[in-house]
């Protein structure tokens, strides 16, 4: 159906625009004025140091950071300078030096002669010299002594276990019991009449894991704590929620297919706002409905489904809102057809330029008169990055959600729409 | 990206093809081949007069825009980074020095005053300079909009640039874009007094 008046207003506002030239009939130069001013800024900017003495240039970017750079160099070898200057200063003289050892050997040999049982006796305090070579002496002779005995045992063929050795009243602590082989556990338990599951010693981690009674909680700490990651897959069975430690997360959320209608104040605010979503892969609306000029699609990530949902909803009221699981095969046929209906202006594009199946140099030549071989080549390589970008983005949105928005405005703006 | 995709090889508004792309233009350009940015310029300086004039409404101050878009293309080529395509880079500079001109100048009370002298101009029987002569009416209702709804409307019907490259110009999702075009549209309806109380879409 044909609207006179806006057949008319649609004529004039092309006329309004129309491609104009300088001067009537002429070619329009003003890129080359435009050019000729450039140049002409570029000569009276450069920069003769030499001839001229007063100017002082504008240091670059590059120059004001190795300035900046030289700057903190600078900076940090005072501070340098300052903490050497600092230690040298505050350093004890060869005096006090001498007088700070005497008075840590006097310190040392008092605590020698108080910690050992034999120097009770006050005159062995004051032999304490003596005493502290005696100690060194007989430390000495006690190492060889330990070490000799090492190598008896080991040349008796018994093991280095000593921790093993050590009686029942030893054995009651459990950091030894942690550091117990498993061999010498089992010895241990049998002596001391405890039971050990051979097949829990033997059996690798998932199958422990499987074991219901292996990992069985404390009543008391089941229910204190929300079941964590690890347990997630018994929460599910046992109907509870999941707790702090949601496993929800790593989960990925099914395909959507979402409709809702809005009724918003402002229009335009309602669109800016929704192209500011973070909505899925892509940074523009994903498709637009053209029958309907206030309705989109939009691809979102399955994760944002919800978030996107709510900022929506946000925007107005809520006229009307489904949602329902989609397959990743409609998406499939949904992503072809558009890449199909996307790659088919470039492929006629293509075809103009004679490179359509069957079609021989001769012809293609003829269709394509002077053009340079290396300057179709490079169109050709433009349009096929199209056709593969294209491609990826049907791709990525294989895996998308969909919204299809559709949003109204409150006062009656749509007068001139069918 | 397809339409963007699309216009790398096509001569704006001509169906014409090209077979360098912009990028690699620029390129040539930033690497001392200035004749890349007379071709560069071949594409699109004519276009980006007719926008520019049509934002301002000011021929002179239109060229002005203009120029100092191809001045920053020359001075920050080689900081381009290919995030957008050399086309909508180049529009959104001139729509930048279109808003910054608009208001150091006070575009809008000159575009009025711009509109009465053409339309005196036109009842003499003066056409524009290029022989295009647009509405006047038109014109008066467009300066009566809002900016951000005129700067849309007029990137929309600019010949040459697509809904999504216009979105990509003012860095908008193309939702706004529709939204902001359906609301002109009527508005310019309303202004101009509208013949039937019909309505349609807004093709996109």
């Amino acid at each position: 159906m044909s609207d006179p008046a806006l057949d008319n207003i649609e004529r004039g506002l092309r006329e309004m625009t129309e491609p104009r030239s300088t001067q009537e009939g002429e070619r329009t130069e003003l890129w080359k004025k435009a050019l000729e001013i450039s140049r002409a800024d570029e000569r009276s900017a450069l920069i003769h140091p030499g001839r001229d003495a007063e100017f002082e240039p504008r240091p670059t970017r590059g120059r004001r950071l190795f300035l900046a750079l030289n700057g903190v160099g600078v900076a940090a070898i005072m501070v340098l300078a300052a903490g050497v200057w600092t230690i040298a200063i505050n350093a004890p003289s060869p005096s006090e030096q001498a007088e700070l050892a005497n008075e840590m050997e006097a310190a040392a040999s008092r605590s020698d002669a108080m910690s050992e049982p034999a120097t009770d006796k006050p005159e062995m305090i004051a032999e304490s010299t003596e005493s502290s070579a005696k100690l060194f002496e007989s430390s000495a002779l006690a190492d060889a002594g330990a070490m000799e005995f090492d190598r008896g045992r080991r040349q008796l063929g018994i093991e280095n276990d000593m921790i093993a050795d050590l009686g029942d009243a030893e054995d009651e602590t459990d950091d030894f019991r942690l550091r117990l082989s498993p061999d010498m556990a089992r010895s241990r338990s049998a002596s001391s009449g405890l039971e050990i599951d051979e097949s829990v010693d033997d059996a690798a981690p998932v199958e422990i894991a499987a074991r219901d009674e292996a990992l069985t909680m404390p009543a008391e700490v089941e229910g204190e704590h929300p079941p964590g990651i690890m347990q997630a897959p018994r929460a599910f069975e046992e109907g509870r929620p999941l707790g702090r430690g949601n496993a929800g997360m790593f989960a990925t959320p099914a395909i959507e297919t979402a409709s809702i209608v809005i009724e918003v104040d402002d229009i335009d605010y309602a669109y800016n706002t929704m192209n500011e979503l973070p909505q899925a892969e892509f940074g523009e609306f994903s498709e637009i409905d053209f029958d309907d000029a206030s309705a989109m699609t939009l691809n979102f990530s399955p994760y944002r489904m919800d978030e996107a949902l709510d900022s929506i909803r946000g925007l107005g009221s809520v006229v009307e809102e489904s949602r329902k699981p989609d397959n990743q095969l409609s998406r499939v046929n949904l992503a072809m057809s558009n890449t199909a209906t996307a790659i088919e202006p470039i492929r006629e594009t293509l075809e103009e330029y004679g490179l359509r199946p069957g079609m021989n140099e001769h012809e293609r030549m003829h269709v394509l008169g002077r053009i340079k071989p290396e300057e179709l080549v490079d169109m050709v390589e433009r349009a096929v990055a199209d056709i593969g970008r294209q491609i990826e983005n049907a791709k990525r949105s294989t895996g998308l959600s969909r919204v299809r928005v559709s949003i109204k405005e409150r006062t009656e703006s749509d007068t001139i729409e069918e | 990206m397809i339409q963007s995709g699309v216009s790398q090889f096509e001569e704006p508004g001509s169906g014409k093809a090209h077979a360098v792309s912009d990028e690699r233009l620029l390129a040539r350009f930033v690497s001392g081949d200035d004749e890349a940015l007379g071709e560069l310029a071949a594409r699109y300086e004519a276009q980006l007069i007719g926008l520019c004039t049509g934002m301002l409404g000011d021929r002179a101050l239109a060229m002005e825009a203009v120029q100092e878009t191809w001045l920053r293309v020359i001075r920050h080529g080689r900081t381009y980074d290919g995030r957008a395509s050399v086309k909508t880079w180049m529009y959104q500079i001139a729509i930048n020095r279109c808003r910054d001109l608009g208001r150091a100048r006070g575009a809008r009370t000159k575009r009025e005053l711009t509109h009465h002298q053409r339309e005196s101009d036109i009842r003499r029987g003066r056409s524009d300079s290029d022989g295009k002569t647009a509405d006047p009416r038109l014109e008066a209702a467009v300066s009566g909009l809002e900016d951000h709804q005129r700067e849309t409307v007029l990137l929309c019907y600019h010949r040459g640039l697509t809904h999504k490259q216009a979105a990509e110009v003012l860095g908008v999702p193309i939702g706004t874009i529709k939204s902001r075009l359906n609301k002109a549209l009527v508005k310019l309806r309303d202004a101009l007094g509208s013949e039937t109380t019909t309505g349609r879409g807004i093709e996109a």
